[in-house]
């Protein structure tokens, strides 16, 4: 037990490093490009001194590490500024959007796994069957299509031919606590999302089950005469798990990443449109804001994935 | 050989071959100009005079379709090719030497892996400009990790191998086990890794146009295609259909070149993944 506190301990100190580092060249990066915000808050033509103006009165006037500090030193205290552009608390504006994105990329990576996972196993177990062929190509293009493409398409065919579902936004408009429209408008992100998400998860299920088919153990198993089902689920796929649950873990980046694009294409009001909307504007508190919330969810749901390796594996401990 | 023999793998590299084609020849074979507009002839669906159709301004989607292969496949060349050169080195370093190097390295790219690839992509090219260079860099430096952490285990596990015991034993430096004995034999991992990062780095390009930050219009690149097609979904389909699907094309034939070249190159692994 003391292993894994301080196991922790020394996990969540690394990502307060993280943390600071991300923060540290993400601020270095934005103060080193052209140009400024000062250009997208006046718009038109603007005189030095209007500009210097504006400059002074967002602060950007200090010395680069002075600004880095006092930023530093708010955040460390849950203040993340306030928006350029439009004066509101950063850490409000990304409040207001992170229930719809966590909601997107959750539901997502839960079909994900609800359906690559079974998947995989099938194509291992029928391995060269018509099911193993279908399931690698199903694989395949799920890695292969561009995200924002394929949730066009999904528009193109359940929205406009058939208009079965609504294409974008969270609901409609004023029926925010409606579930059955929350959930109508879901379905179609969910799945550009996750169809993506799922393509990697089988891949992995697929190869790392039959490598641990191959396995002495898997032999033992069945020469003492265990049911097929019994060896493939019990013995063979739970040591299988480790590998795909590190690709699990590698992929929630991409997941989130991937949000930003569908989010993108379904007017979805979570995170990413954000993000997109603030690197546009030079609104830099956001744009700080936003990724240093990013990472930290990134770096909390990786924590919990190499936490997971004990539940799987027992023999795997932390020192 | 063996390649030729795997039906997947050459079913991809016809199918990069052809893409290459259209880019390489799209000045001498594309039927129109990319640019040259029409208003008699604006969004007319797929037929004789327009195999793929025209645009919301008349233009000739095959043609722009061919021309905006070359920005992707620039692209995903120059940054794969960097990116893989990063990773290596850094990935087989780290699982060679272990230790400090092995932290060192690892930790760094923990922390690069920790940013969602997207969200940095995003910052640097909105603020710094989209140019051919800026997104290659930007797109090395969010995936050479990737690719060092397959490299290092992929070390890491052949490392405590009798052969590489051997070839110290005699007396191999440094340089000659982590290039000669573990580097090569960790290359079907490293082509895998090629293979799927073409393919990723044309996704992280496509994606950046579709949001505003690629080849800026007239020039047609894939990305900038569909968003111009996504406003006349309901009436023109096949203007955001068509460069989506020669995306989709490309990326699956990088992979299926991949998955082919790695059977290819070891046995062992044959129609296993």
């Amino acid at each position: 037990m003391t292993d894994l506190r301080s196991y922790l301990l020394r996990r969540l100190g690394f990502a307060a490093l993280m943390l600071v580092g991300v923060s540290l060249i993400l601020f270095v990066i934005m103060r080193l490009a052209p140009g400024g915000p000062e250009a997208v808050l006046i718009g038109g033509e603007f005189s030095a001194e209007a500009a210097a103006q504006i400059r002074a009165r967002l602060g950007l006037d200090r010395p680069l590490a002075v600004q880095y500090v006092t930023w530093a030193t708010a955040a460390a205290r849950g203040d993340l500024g306030r928006s350029f552009k439009t004066g509101d608390p950063v850490v409000t504006l990304i409040a207001d959007r992170l229930g719809p994105t966590l909601q997107l990329t959750g539901a997502a990576l839960l079909f994900a796994i609800l359906v690559a996972v079974p998947l995989g196993v099938l194509a291992a177990v029928r391995r060269g069957t018509a099911w193993d062929t279908l399931g690698s190509a199903f694989s395949l293009f799920g890695v292969s299509f561009p995200s924002f493409w394929l949730g066009i398409m999904l528009i193109l065919l359940f929205s406009e031919a058939v208009p079965w579902l609504p294409p974008s936004g969270l609901a409609e408009y004023g029926r925010e606590s409606d579930l059955l429209s929350r959930v109508r408008h879901a379905i179609l992100p969910t799945l550009t999302l996750g169809l993506i998400q799922m393509a990697a998860v089988m891949r992995f299920t697929r190869s790392s089950l039959l490598e641990a088919l191959r396995q002495d153990y898997v032999r033992t198993a069945r020469a003492k005469g265990l049911a097929d089902g019994r060896v493939v689920w019990r013995h063979a796929l739970r040591n299988a798990l480790i590998p795909v649950v590190t690709v699990i873990g590698l992929s929630l980046p991409t997941l989130v990443g991937g949000a930003v694009l569908t989010e993108t294409v379904f007017a979805w009001p979570g995170i990413g449109r954000l993000a997109v909307g603030a690197v546009f504007e030079r609104d830099y508190p956001v744009i700080m804001g936003v990724n240093l919330v990013v990472a930290a969810v990134v770096i909390t749901a990786n924590l919990l994935t190499d936490l997971a390796y004990t539940v799987i594996d027992p023999r795997i401990s932390y020192q | 050989m063996r390649l030729l023999g795997n039906r997947r793998g050459m079913i991809g590299a016809v199918a990069v071959a052809l893409m290459l084609a259209a880019g390489v020849l799209a000045p001498v074979a594309a039927p129109y100009s990319y640019s040259s507009q029409s208003l008699t002839q604006r969004l007319r669906p797929p037929g004789r005079a327009h195999w793929l159709g025209t645009d919301g301004f008349g233009r000739d989607v095959l043609s722009r379709v061919m021309w905006g292969s070359r920005v992707s496949l620039q692209i995903g060349f120059a940054a794969t090719a960097l990116s893989l050169v990063v990773g290596t080195l850094l990935g087989g370093a780290a699982g060679y030497f272990g230790r400090g190097a092995d932290q060192a390295i690892m930790r760094a790219a923990d922390a690069f892996l920790s940013v969602p690839a997207l969200f940095l992509v995003l910052v640097v090219v909105a603020l710094f400009g989209a140019s051919l260079r800026n997104t290659t860099l930007v797109i090395a430096l969010v995936t050479w990790a990737p690719a060092a952490r397959v490299v290092r285990a992929e070390c890491l596990a052949l490392r405590g191998r009798d052969f590489v015991h051997a070839a110290r034993a005699l007396g191999a430096g440094h340089a000659r086990i982590l290039g000669r004995h573990l580097l090569l034999n960790a290359l079907p991992v490293i082509i895998v890794q090629a293979s799927l990062m073409l393919g990723q780095a044309i996704l992280i390009e496509s994606g950046l146009s579709y949001l505003g930050l690629g080849a800026q219009p007239p020039l047609p690149s894939w990305g900038n295609m569909v968003v111009e097609g996504r406003q006349f979904l309901a009436s023109a389909w096949w203007i955001a259909a068509f460069p989506g699907l020669a995306i989709f094309v490309t990326v699956l034939g990088f992979n299926l070149f991949g998955d082919g070249l790695r059977d290819a190159f070891d046995p062992a692994l044959r129609g296993a993944a």
